[in-house]
């Protein structure tokens, strides 16, 4: 394989170009179906994620990548890297990997990113803040889910 | 507005898939938009949740087809024996006490003592009469157990009022056949028996459960002579002559149970459609599980005595 074969560039939707070894790429699903189908060149088209996100899942994808016997790390450290990887990303950065590891189909990123969202919200309150969620039930109705059991907190 | 994203449908589920029971259950009371998400999403509904009740201590287990999850809900008493009824658990403690407990939201009460105090034969359950009001039901047998007829006394736990009071007394003859169930209802604090969907003399009644949608009564009964053939009845109807009829539950739903015989405290059998998978739970090893309960979270306050949860509300709104 000469090495043009192996590398594959990807364009976000700001035209950010980045060039990445076509095993990092793969991991995405999307991006595999379409190097299957060969209905792209070397160059492919991402017209749902800006180039600041593109980056992140590259150095996802380049981190979980098993690159010519260079993915042997332990699990335990790549577990730590994930944590690292999203504890400091704000909310709309979170979001925008959720949809980004949507569109590229790439099931470990959107499993990680979903559980970090699930892990910041541990209170009612971080919840709605996070997701910005409005009481919007009227007075009679919430008498009516406390008859179902189902509201009843007083903190 | 701070949130500049918005995510679709299906990946709000992914998220809330990831959060625990718990949280999902109140977030139901935030909005209607949730409301209905969380109420329409089958894998967020499907969440299935046993108790189970190993070496004194209380087990959540998450439970579907591809295996179980559990965790220890810290409670720092002993507990003998656990009775559910809609979110709320009754437990009686090693030192033989009584305690009502969400372990959802963490809240507890402790029962006064009845007049004579607990014994191992006592039976207790949990209930809630028509106008949503829990209540506790003793079964106490006054004179030993065995062969001959006893007195047996019926006693109801108020809330409201803190107290016990007799509600029936019977003698009852007591033995190894299980010839009818006995069905009290809370409402009305009668007690009738219902006729059992097999003949107890070839098969053996093993347990009650209820189905963890419809909420029906459901009865386990073994063949006598071949210890693996497990028949699950549903009940359906309850005549007011208290015969009750029953079906033979076909399997397109899934059944949890202690071991392949029903019996067994080291594993959980998990039947399905058409997969049926055994579990060992991890725990120390000589550990055993005594009990198994259907449990479906809920935040519902349990009542204080003289203040009752709309007197509470009303003090903080």
């Amino acid at each position: 394989m000469s090495k043009s074969e192996k590398k594959i560039v990807l364009k976000s939707l700001d035209n950010e170009a980045f060039e990445v070894e076509k095993a990092v790429a793969l991991q995405s699903q999307t991006i595999w179906v379409m190097c299957e189908d060969k209905c792209v060149g070397n160059e492919i088209p991402l017209e749902n994620v800006t180039g600041q996100i593109l980056a992140k899942v590259i150095d996802y994808c380049k981190k979980h990548a098993v690159v010519d016997g260079d993915g042997d790390e332990s699990s335990e450290e790549l577990k730590n890297w994930d944590t690292e990887f999203t504890k400091n990303m704000d909310q709309s950065t979170l979001f925008n990997m959720i949809l980004a590891a949507n569109y590229l189909n790439i099931k470990s990123l959107l499993n990680l990113t979903c559980q970090a969202v699930a892990d910041k919200t541990k209170t009612i309150d971080e919840f709605h803040t996070f997701l910005n969620i409005e009481n919007n039930f009227t007075p009679e109705e919430e008498a009516q889910i406390c008859q179902e059991n189902l509201w009843a907190f007083d903190d | 507005r701070r949130c500049s994203v918005d995510l679709p449908e299906d990946l709000l589920v992914e998220i809330l898939s990831r959060v625990p029971e718990a949280a999902l259950v109140r977030l139901r009371s935030t909005s209607k938009e949730w409301n209905d998400l969380i109420k329409k999403d089958k894998r967020l509904a499907k969440k299935s949740l046993v108790i189970m009740l190993i070496d004194f201590r209380v087990y959540l287990v998450n439970v579907d087809l591809h295996g179980i999850q559990e965790s220890i809900v810290k409670k720092e008493v002993d507990i003998n024996e656990v009775f559910h009824c809609d979110g709320l658990l009754l437990c009686t403690t090693k030192d033989n006490r009584l305690v009502v407990w969400n372990p959802c939201s963490g809240e507890t009460r402790w029962m006064i003592k009845p007049k004579d105090s607990y014994t191992n034969f006592d039976l207790h359950a949990l209930g809630k009469s028509s106008c949503n009001k829990y209540k506790i039901l003793r079964v106490n047998h006054q004179h030993g157990h065995g062969f001959e007829q006893c007195l047996v006394e019926y006693e109801i736990y108020d809330f409201t009022s803190n107290s016990w009071r007799c509600v029936v007394k019977t003698r009852e003859c007591q033995g190894f056949l299980m010839d009818d169930l006995l069905r009290f209802d809370f409402s009305t604090e009668k007690l009738e028996s219902v006729s059992l969907p097999v003949n107890p003399l070839s098969d053996f009644p093993m347990g009650l459960s209820v189905t963890r949608e419809e909420q029906k009564l459901c009865m386990l009964t073994l063949l006598c002579c071949y210890v693996r053939d497990i028949d699950v009845w549903i009940a359906t109807k309850i005549e007011s002559n208290g015969s009750m009829s029953w079906i033979k539950f076909l399997t397109n739903k899934v059944l949890v149970c202690r071991g392949p015989n029903v019996v067994s405290n080291r594993f959980l059998h998990i039947v399905g459609e058409d997969k049926c998978i055994q579990v060992d739970h991890r725990h120390v090893a000589g550990s055993t599980c005594s009990l198994l309960l259907s449990y479906v979270p809920t935040l519902v306050q349990i009542q204080q005595a003289s203040l009752g949860v709309g007197a509470r509300k009303a003090s903080i709104t």
